[in-house]
């Protein structure tokens, strides 16, 4: 499909400018440490946007899996999520689907961008157990939303999670 | 001649000399004798001057050498690694302010690493709740645990009824907890369960973060890192401070009557079983101009070894870019030793020197409040105060466990350390030498402070020490008269010290007399 620059593509709802702009964001996520430290990236999208179709301007050499997280789940399916992610060196896009994110859940995308571990409790099949999980070279984390629901997110300290930020709007 | 040198400069060494190049960082065994006799080896790190036990059992640290590659030992990281050595080394825990990317955590995480404890972190935001941190009764039937605490974290959904149990937990400073009965209401509120099948789920306690790190490895304790204390929602730091308040950092949790108290086994434990206690805290925050920070209360400040460290200065900035890579050691500044020496003077034995020592700690006490008082603060700024007596205890401790070769010089960083490290941290760092444009706006605060310290130790209108002829002697000579008197060895040590550094400075400068002699007649 060919459109022009400033014209949005109705599979993507994204202009040439901002898939190229996607591009970079991707890319610098993948090839950019900062002190030896991966950062967590932020996708600000439209309504409209699937997060599906943001995921296929991931390099094409990377696997990724896309989660959608809301009040509906607990903060324990978000983390279970992430260390699948880790596990199988995956990079994750994780929608925030309605603005919910516990303080559990912040907690660990706040450890994951200072040093990039998780420290899990008392998960559901490692009850009573601690562990301290390493984000592996090959895993990025993403989160996705739409500005709506990303400012419904009361926490003031929120952005600092995040190295790379992306506006699609 | 170049190759020759540095072989022969080793018979100019002193022996501080030869410790100092051994770097701000290493590690070394010592033996020690236990209180039955016998001889052990211990593993210590010595960390910007502070030795800090190896800890060889149970669980050690989760890092690994190769995640600090990236980790520059700059004047900044030493700075902060100091800082926390110390707190670390006395037990004291530490509130360490300081703008985002300067290395807070990353220096943390090193010592942890450098010392083998395992860290755990609580990282605070505007949702972290109480219960977070102390614990809650939570269903035993794992799918209903899950639903309860999500029910708990996403408070916009709740009911009025359970809006309002929680809001007086909140606003009851004397509360750590929700009660049995209080967690079956909000059950109940919010249809977790029928009615009648509630109190069939088997409510158990939980601990919530903060006691888990105290409990952690069978009782041991491990080092709790408290990240961005600062976005913390009031009731959460109202309560925090309780815990503090209460001196031992004992937890008694006891929400329900018809469940025993619930207590973190710290430190009464430690001391009953035997067993070191390696529960230490160190919090973290960005200065009050960041969004979602509120200064803190003074009440709470002083529950702390408050500290404010400023941004990076061009110098540190440039050497952290050029320690990617290239691994280019940054220029570091002198670095004190604060191991007990020989000639180790003990203030509990001895009342004299320690009634001077305590003299002059309260006096700068008294006197730096009345300055602080005189002060205009910019609004927002973090406020404490100088006479609360928390410090004052905490530089006394110093003074015993910090103790250097030179009683006088000790007081003098310890009160650097807990005093002026509130207004400046880095004081030791940059003070004396160089110049920092961030650190402009407190360098005057910085002086007032240190001219007030050095009158009080030895000005002329500093307090006078009145002797049996009549004369009198300021703070400083009675202190060193008082230490000559006590042990005419130390007299003697210090000449030797000196003659030490006499005779390595005549064999240099008479080596390098011939060296240019040598040069002149090629």
């Amino acid at each position: 499909m060919t459109f022009n620059v400033g014209q949005k593509s109705t599979l993507n709802m994204m202009t040439r400018e901002q898939e190229d702009n996607l591009k970079t964001f991707f890319g610098s996520l993948d090839r950019i440490s900062n002190q030896g430290l991966y950062d967590l990236g932020l996708i600000t999208k439209t309504k409209e946007q699937k997060t599906e179709e943001l995921a296929k301007f991931v390099p094409k050499n990377i696997k990724v899996e896309i989660f959608k997280f809301s009040s509906k789940l607990v903060a324990d399916d978000l983390l279970k999520f992430i260390i699948k992610v880790f596990e199988e060196k995956k990079w994750g896009l994780i929608e925030l689907e309605d603005g919910f994110l516990p303080a559990k859940a912040y907690n660990q995308l706040r450890l994951l961008s200072i040093n990039n571990h998780l420290q899990v409790f008392d998960l559901a099949d490692k009850k009573g157990e601690e562990a301290d999980i390493k984000q592996p070279k090959e895993s990025r984390l993403i989160i996705v939303g739409n500005e709506e629901v990303l400012s419904k997110i009361k926490i003031p300290t929120f952005l600092r999670l995040f190295g790379p930020i992306i506006n699609l709007k | 001649m170049s190759e020759k040198m540095p072989q022969d400069q080793e018979l100019f060494k002193t022996p501080e000399e030869e410790q100092r190049e051994k770097g701000p960082i290493f590690k070394f065994a010592k033996k020690e004798r236990d209180e039955k006799g016998k001889e052990t080896k211990k593993e210590y790190a010595s960390v910007a001057g502070i030795e800090l036990e190896v800890n060889k059992e149970g669980e050690g640290t989760q890092f690994k050498e190769e995640e600090f590659q990236d980790f520059s030992l700059d004047k900044k990281s030493l700075e902060l690694l100091e800082s926390m050595a110390i707190s670390v080394k006395l037990d004291q825990p530490l509130l360490q302010e300081g703008p985002t990317d300067i290395g807070k955590t990353k220096a943390l995480e090193y010592l942890a690493y450098l010392t083998n404890n395992h860290l755990l972190y609580q990282s605070f935001s505007g949702q972290t709740d109480v219960s977070d941190l102390i614990g809650k009764y939570v269903p035993a039937i794992e799918d209903v645990r899950i639903r309860f605490e999500n029910i708990l974290s996403n408070r916009k959904n709740l009911s009025e009824d359970t809006k309002t149990i929680l809001r007086n937990l909140d606003k009851d400073s004397k509360r750590f907890a929700l009660t049995l009965d209080e967690c079956l209401k909000i059950a109940q509120n919010e249809g977790l369960a029928d009615p009648r099948e509630l109190e069939k789920l088997q409510w158990n306690w939980a601990d919530g973060e903060l006691l888990r790190q105290m409990k952690y490895d069978r009782g041991r304790g491990c080092w709790s890192y408290f990240d961005e204390l600062g976005a913390a929602e009031p009731q959460v730091l109202v309560k925090i401070n309780r815990i503090f308040s209460q001196g031992t950092r004992r937890i008694s949790v006891s929400e329900n009557s018809e469940n025993p108290t619930i207590e973190a086994i710290y430190p009464e434990w430690h001391s009953q079983a035997g067993k070191p206690n390696r529960f230490r805290i160190v919090a973290t925050t960005n200065p009050p101009s960041y969004a979602g920070r509120i200064p803190f209360e003074k009440d709470f400040i002083r529950r702390w070894n408050y500290k404010r460290s400023a941004g990076l200065d061009e110098q540190t900035f440039l050497a952290r870019l050029d320690w990617v890579g290239h691994q280019r050691k940054a220029e570091l500044p002198e670095i004190k030793y604060h191991e007990k020496p020989e000639g180790y003077i003990d203030l509990d034995k001895n009342p004299e020197i320690d009634h001077l020592v305590n003299r002059v700690i309260a006096e700068f006490s008294i006197q730096a409040q009345k300055k602080l008082d005189s002060w205009e603060w910019g609004q927002g700024e973090q406020e404490f105060r100088f006479d609360e007596m928390s410090e004052a205890f905490r530089t006394q401790q110093y003074m015993r466990k910090l103790q250097g070769r030179d009683l006088v010089e000790t007081l003098k960083d310890a009160i650097r350390y807990y005093y002026t490290g509130k207004i400046e941290a880095n004081l030791r760092f940059y003070f004396k030498d160089v110049k920092n444009e961030k650190f402009e706006e407190q360098e005057d605060r910085v002086k007032e402070l240190e001219s007030l310290l050095e009158e009080i130790i030895s000005g002329p209108t500093g307090p006078r020490i009145k002797q049996i002829d009549g004369s009198s002697l300021s703070i400083q000579e009675a202190i060193e008269k008082e230490v000559k008197k006590l042990n005419p060895e130390i007299a003697k040590k210090e000449l030797e010290g000196e003659l030490q550094k006499l005779d390595a400075e005549m064999r240099k400068s008479e080596f390098l007399k011939g060296d240019f002699r040598e040069g002149a007649g090629k």
